[in-house]
């Protein structure tokens, strides 16, 4: 099966999981905006879920990153398959990932605004509720590519290179992270913000980079 | 069925010399035995010849084609590590099944014969497996693998007697079924000599000979007799190693020895004797001791 | 069956189906073990023990039976006798009367044990 597929299978489990806690977070937080009022006001926000469920994805694929480059591809090339089919799956993968992930956080972010309906929330927020839009949610997948990325060239960079040159190369490897970060932050003013294409680019840059990275790698023995 | 042609082919590290410049050609389709000491240069031949990562400089063709991000036939090679290649947290059935998974080749229900066969418990995580386990369940996807190219490098050390015994007889029972191309390097000569048609054997990044099986066993004769004989005798020829005892020497000749040569040891009352391949190995080979 | 290091091994699997057939254990006409069986069954590479019984095909001792296997050849027996039959007093007698010269033993003693052993040389 090809590997894209293979990984997506793979995560079935613990993507599940992930989403179960966060709907049982959304659930927590949406009770207690019931019970204890609208403590959420003196954030400034108007959605508790988008306080929760904004950056928490990404880190979350930040880490599927590094167990990407450090875990499955030295098994990948044991089982033979090219560095540059790995990449390409992996990068197959972290796209639909990041699809993925934009859709459940659109998915909780509707979940919770039917719940403010129903509990009688939804009138009494003073900001506009945070609707998902078409831009914001490609933006957010850019976002969490970026995201993955940077945990992808963290995990090659200590793999490939000896400590001390890996310790200086590293926080190269936060840039798309950074990138990914305005994308996906909750600051909507996008103002002061740098523009929606530099950050783009940053992202296009570090998936770029996430190719070249594996190229000419050397399997390392492993020690029993 | 694969050949193997090796030119020039060197590996460097820093100033480390893993493989200092081999030549040679494997007409595929065999046992080959690959002998040498640690630190040899065996591993690291073998990754190279598994595009495990790429030679400083030569040429290795597979089938006459470069294996380096080569996908049609780098899939068709498997090299087994002793310490394996698997992801450590994963159970045996989930590391079997992965193997399915991205292997074309691979034959789920051989193998999972082999797991039954070696009895590596298919519910523990790789981690938690003894050293002898880890080694089975590497020689399970080695030969599970069906690869037209399959290379263990020493992968079966950690199997107790019994469990290395089996791996032979299944290696010999599936290539007699299915011939492919396979490598098993090794410093257990004695024990699995006889499952080689060709060896080659390297020291120091070089290769130092390279035959059949059979005609290297062949190759070696241990002269023994009254020291000034033995001299006499050894002068002009490829003297391994010596031993002495009094008067007695012992010569380790590399060569075959020709009818007159034969009919002059016997004259001169000389001892004339075969050297196992483990001998031959060790007198052909340089370590720690010399 | 263990080999040693005297000859190379494909020539003592030959030497070995050849006791075999001298002793009657292969009879003329008998199925032999298939190359790969023989293989299994001594832990050996498949090629070696194929070159054993080769030599013993082109020496004729075996005869193939295509689709089928290989077979004891029905004159292979009385060859092999004949062959060690010229053999035997150089191979087997001049090295026991070597000895028994080294060891000062008589010869009339050893004719006489012989005699003993079973009334009559010949058995």
């Amino acid at each position: 099966m090809s590997l894209a597929r293979y990984l997506l299978r793979r995560h079935r489990l613990i993507f599940g999981i992930y989403w179960g806690i966060m709907l049982l977070v959304l659930a927590a937080l949406v009770t207690s905006l019931k019970v204890f009022g609208l403590w959420i006001v003196e954030a400034e926000r108007a959605s508790a879920w988008a306080l929760a469920a904004n950056v928490a994805p990404g880190w979350f694929v930040f880490v599927i990153g590094i167990i990407l480059a450090s875990v499955y591809l030295p098994v990948g090339i044991a089982h033979g398959i090219t560095r540059r089919d790995f990449a390409i799956g992996a990068g197959l993968f972290a796209v639909a990932t990041s699809v993925l992930f934009e859709l459940m956080k659109i998915a909780g972010q509707l979940l919770e605004a039917l719940a403010y309906n129903m509990f009688g929330i939804m009138e009494e927020i003073a900001e506009p509720y945070p609707w998902p839009t078409a831009g914001g949610a490609l933006t957010e997948v850019l976002g969490y590519l970026g995201f993955m990325c940077s945990g992808w060239l963290s995990a090659l960079i200590f793999y490939r290179m000896r400590i001390w040159w890996a310790l200086l190369v590293a926080p190269f490897a936060a840039i798309p992270l950074s990138g990914g970060m305005e994308f996906i932050s909750t600051e909507t003013d996008w103002s002061h913000k740098p523009h929606w294409s530099f950050i783009t680019l940053i992202v296009a840059g570090s998936v770029v980079a996430a190719y070249l990275a594996v190229r000419g790698l050397a399997l390392k023995p492993k020690k029993t | 069925m694969f050949t193997i042609e090796v030119d020039d082919l060197r590996l460097s590290f820093g100033d480390t010399k893993a493989l200092d410049g081999m030549s040679f050609r494997l007409g595929g389709g065999k046992i080959y035995g690959l002998l040498g000491r640690n630190g040899s240069g065996k591993t690291s031949l073998l990754s190279l010849l598994a595009a495990f990562r790429r030679p400083t400089a030569g040429t290795i063709r597979i089938d006459g084609e470069n294996p380096w991000e080569n996908a049609p036939l780098v899939r068709q090679i498997c090299l087994i590590r002793e310490s394996g290649d698997v992801y450590d947290q994963e159970k045996v059935s989930c590391v079997v099944r992965t193997a399915g998974d991205l292997r074309p080749s691979f034959d789920r229900d051989y193998a999972d014969r082999l797991v039954e066969r070696f009895q590596i418990p298919t519910r523990k995580r790789v981690q938690a497996l003894s050293r002898g386990q880890k080694s089975a369940l590497g020689c399970t996807l080695g030969l599970a693998s069906r690869a037209p190219l399959t290379i263990f490098d020493e992968s079966y050390l950690g199997m107790d007697a019994p469990s290395r015994y089996a791996f032979y007889d299944e290696l010999l029972a599936d290539y007699s079924d299915q011939p492919r191309t396979v490598i098993v390097s090794t410093h257990l000569i004695e024990e699995v000599s006889s499952l080689f048609e060709e060896v080659i054997i390297i020291d120091r990044g070089r290769l130092v000979a390279h035959d059949e099986a059979d005609m290297l066993r062949s190759r070696g004769v241990a002269v023994t007799g009254p020291q000034e004989v033995v001299d006499t005798f050894t002068a002009g020829l490829t003297v391994l190693g010596t031993q002495r005892l009094g008067g007695t020497k012992s010569a380790t000749v590399f060569g075959e020895l020709n009818e007159t040569q034969l009919s002059a040891a016997r004259l001169a009352g000389l001892d004339l004797g075969p050297v196992s391949l483990q001998d031959l190995f060790v007198h052909l080979t340089t370590g720690v001791n010399r | 069956m263990s080999f040693d290091d005297r000859s190379p091994i494909y020539q003592q699997i030959a030497d070995k189906i050849k006791r075999d057939i001298l002793h009657g254990d292969l009879r003329a006409d008998d199925q032999v073990m298939s190359t790969n069986q023989y293989a299994a069954f001594y832990r050996i590479n498949p090629a070696t023990a194929a070159k054993g019984f080769h030599q013993l095909l082109d020496e004729g001792y075996l005869y193939k039976r295509r689709g089928i296997g290989m077979f004891v050849s029905p004159d292979a027996q009385e060859r092999l006798r004949t062959q060690r039959r010229e053999r035997f007093f150089s191979d087997v007698v001049a090295p026991m009367v070597v000895e028994a010269r080294a060891l000062g033993i008589p010869l009339e003693e050893i004719i006489h044990h012989l005699n003993g052993k079973d009334g009559h040389v010949h058995d």
